[in-house]
């Protein structure tokens, strides 16, 4: 090996570490949602350095975590501690709000059914620059699917959201609304592929979405799938 | 309660407790803290830096595994793994939002980079760990001491050359390498 030799191409393993940063780790991540192979390579080195995790100290957690853990209630909790800076909490009370509207504004169903399991799943999708999140709500029921408000598309660009299961490949559930909240109604198909634990991901695409069916452009915001 | 002293045994109990917590048992969430919390505390107070984050970010760590536990696949990694990277991903995600970590590590969370772990641990790894130890070992010192430090504390290239004092193209070159040597050695093995 010569000093002048070009470094290796260790992508994978740099974002398994957290080496990366701004842009380099950006074009990382578009690559995890447009190449299943990188995406395997990167969960291969995870796992490759997992060995590692046991030369980590164990150190006594506090009571305290125990005891809030213990008041856990079926609801999903939000950060108790006031002043904490995380920066999904925004977004969690986001979806409690959206959630509670979109139960508000359902049609009345005609008759009572029993409530399906999972009805409703949520996302709390993080701007990859921290800067905030976007609700995202779908009814398992109807395949109805709204997204909250955020204008993350330059002038002619769209937002087109992505749904990323256990194959890793990138499969495109509808473009964003330019402003406003955003609607769309998922074909039985999509609705069927969702469950908790899936990625869900906004890159910039052409105006109209990506004319190549995987996404082409930044990714600028991903959450996972948790039910509600 | 100490986890079981048998790996195996550890193992498959952390598994039950975490598949029963996927299936929204929140007893079985109290089984799985009993068994982690020390582990996942030790991994946020070291990447935090700080008792009062890590307290924080522990909590998260497990409203966390209480959402996702439905998503583990007992097959296709050990659940302390599982567990062991959402606790570190929230608390790197927790340090880079924040935009700066302390100058020195706190006391507890000591320079693990730098020490030998003890005979006990030594003894509860298992045969894919001990192999990434042996491979880790082959490598030249300043390779291992970079990947050391960047996976224990979740630091950057950026963050890595200035406190190696290095230029940002070297570091990236003494990991990159270390990174492929290090790739070889265990998929050989």
């Amino acid at each position: 090996m010569t000093p002048d030799a070009p470094d290796p191409d260790m992508t994978a393993a740099e974002l398994a570490l957290g080496l990366l940063d701004g842009e380099e780790r950006a074009a990382a991540l578009r690559r995890v949602l447009a190449d299943p192979a990188f995406a395997r390579e990167v969960e291969e080195w995870r796992q490759r350095l997992a060995g590692l995790f046991d030369d980590y100290p164990e150190v006594a957690a506090p009571e305290s975590v125990a005891a809030r853990l213990a008041q856990l209630d079926a609801r999903p909790a939000a950060p108790s501690r006031p002043g904490f800076r995380w920066p999904i909490a925004g977004a969690v009370t986001a979806i409690a709000v959206m959630l509670a509207l979109f139960l508000v504004l359902r049609p009345i169903p005609q008759a009572v059914a029993p409530p399906a399991a999972h009805r409703m799943m949520a996302a709390s999708l993080v701007m990859s620059d921290k800067s905030g999140a976007m609700p995202a709500i779908v009814d398992m029921t109807t395949g109805e699917m709204r997204v909250g408000e955020a204008a993350v598309a330059p002038a002619g660009k769209s937002a087109q959201l992505w749904m990323i299961g256990g194959d890793g490949v990138p499969k495109p559930m509808g473009v964003l609304a330019s402003t406003g909240p955003s609607r769309m109604s998922l074909a039985a198909g999509q609705r069927a592929a969702l469950k908790a634990g899936i990625t869900l991901a906004v890159s910039i695409e052409p105006l109209g979405g990506s004319p190549t069916g995987l996404p082409t452009g930044p990714v600028v915001a991903s959450g996972k799938l948790s039910i509600a | 309660m100490r986890p079981p002293t048998d790996p195996a045994a550890a193992r498959a109990r952390l598994t039950e407790a975490l598949v029963r917590t996927g299936a929204e048992d929140r007893a079985a969430l109290q089984d799985v803290y009993r068994l982690t919390s020390a582990k996942l505390f030790g991994i946020c107070l070291r990447i935090c830096g700080e008792r009062s984050a890590a307290e924080d970010v522990l909590h998260d760590v497990y409203l966390t595994i209480w959402k996702r536990a439905g998503a583990y696949e007992p097959g296709r990694a050990s659940p302390i793994s599982w567990l062991a990277t959402i606790a570190r991903n929230k608390a790197i995600d927790w340090v880079r939002a924040r935009g700066a970590r302390p100058a020195h590590p706190i006391e507890e969370a000591a320079m693990v980079a730098d020490t030998s772990p003890d005979q006990r641990e030594i003894a509860e790894r298992d045969e894919e760990s001990r192999r990434l130890h042996d491979c880790l070992d082959a490598l030249d010192e300043r390779s291992r001491d970079a990947i050391r430090t960047a996976f224990f504390d979740g630091v950057t290239y950026a963050e890595l050359a200035e406190r190696k004092n290095m230029p940002l193209g070297t570091m990236k070159s003494i990991v990159r390498r270390g990174l492929l040597q290090l790739k070889g050695c265990v998929d050989d093995a």
